[in-house]
């Protein structure tokens, strides 16, 4: 599985639930796939992406996608440990896992982190993880559609992506406070604010 | 109305500190810890003006505000100040006006959070940071925080006993809900002696 195919079934899982991609390859992928109001795409401090999917959570009190890489989780694993503490927490966490560490082809430093290890170690309450990509769907699907408590979803990542036009995907920076009232707007749209 | 005119009028008092800050006189923020009724006043100020949800890191327990809020609208405590931004960041982006109470040693590991996600979204959230002013460390932050929020490009607020609670307090509204800027309410906290 590669990072579209994994983005593709996430989108294709969701509809009107808030969805945080972390940066880089996964907005622009997210992004040339389906340009959607509830998806929040971050240019840059992907390290905090599931701290922002957790304060989304938090007052929506229904299901939070947030769309997680292995560089973006090893760098700040600080969202996870917070999640583990909140039982009620409905967060579909997924992490797009390559084993790298950042862009390019940078290898992790210390190789690859157990990242379900640690989700379980955090108190997370249902951890799971796949290759297979029919088997990643349904996972998703089905948690994005009951979840009431804090799961993860890791996806491992071994095919090499499709090319992606960055500069057509990538959300410019002047246009940052517009993405982010979109987003906003949409929350506003499901009805369910604490 | 520049927005430093609209939001700020008579809050921006101070020049930024140059090196020789200390030699021409430190500008002294009064601790409000001992002061009760003015701590008081201000956390009903902050939930009157609608803030919240409140977040906080372990290090603003020192924070005068800590006390009143946890025990009116609830604090929810988060071990690092970056993630307690992006944690706020996200409820911000739900249509709330977060407040974030951090001491001010705790923007040197938020800088990274504040530059890439609250000031080019233009989250609306206010930062709380107390300012401590008598250990040496306190003294060195003291002088580094408010040309660190500037440079950023927070909208900053230092709190003034002797001013009207309420008008800086909406003045800091005005900031987060009615113009989407992040701003920073500097406030004098710890009791002598104490690290802030």
């Amino acid at each position: 599985m590669n990072r579209t195919t994994a983005i593709r079934a996430i989108i294709s899982a969701t509809s009107a639930e808030p969805v945080v991609f972390t940066t880089e390859a996964a907005c622009r992928v997210a992004r040339s796939i389906s340009d959607r109001r509830n998806h929040l795409y971050l240019t840059a401090g992907g390290e905090l992406a599931s701290s922002l999917g957790i304060g989304v959570a938090m007052q929506v009190r229904r299901p939070t996608i947030v769309v997680d890489s292995y560089a973006s989780l090893a760098r700040n694993p600080m969202g996870l440990i917070t999640a583990g503490t909140l039982p009620r927490l409905s967060l579909v966490h997924v992490v797009l896992d390559d084993g790298l560490f950042g862009a390019g082809d940078a290898d992790a430093p210390t190789g690859r982190a157990d990242v379900c290890a640690l989700a379980r170690a955090a108190g997370y309450d249902s951890v799971m993880s796949t290759a297979r990509p029919d088997r990643f769907m349904t996972l998703v699907r089905d948690h994005v559609s009951r979840t009431s408590r804090p799961v993860l979803i890791r996806c491992l990542l071994s095919a090499p992506d499709e090319p992606v036009a960055a500069a057509a995907a990538a959300v410019r920076t002047g246009d940052l406070p517009a993405h982010a009232r979109r987003f906003t707007e949409s929350i506003g749209d499901l009805g369910a604010i604490a | 109305m520049r927005f430093a005119d609209r939001v700020s009028e008579g809050n921006r008092v101070q020049p930024t500190p140059g090196p020789d800050f200390k030699r021409t006189g430190e500008r002294k923020m009064t601790p409000l810890a001992q002061k009760a009724d003015l701590v008081d006043e201000l956390s009903r100020a902050l939930v009157s003006a609608e803030f919240g949800p409140f977040y906080a890191t372990p290090g603003a327990v020192v924070s005068p505000l800590y006390a009143p809020l946890s025990a009116g609208p609830g604090v929810f405590t988060v071990a690092r100040e970056d993630n307690a931004i992006g944690i706020a960041a996200g409820a911000a982006l739900t249509g709330h006006s977060p407040v974030v109470l951090m001491p001010n040693h705790g923007l040197g590991p938020s800088l990274g959070a504040i530059a890439s996600l609250i000031v080019p979204y233009r989250v609306p959230i206010l930062l709380a940071v107390s300012v401590g002013a008598d250990a040496e460390e306190a003294r060195l932050l003291s002088r580094i925080t408010r040309p660190m929020l500037d440079g950023l490009g927070l909208e900053t607020i230092e709190f003034d006993p002797a001013r009207s609670v309420v008008e800086q307090v909406n003045r800091a509204r005005d900031a987060v809900r009615d113009l989407r800027v992040p701003t920073a309410l500097l406030i004098p906290s710890a009791a002598p002696g104490r690290r802030a």
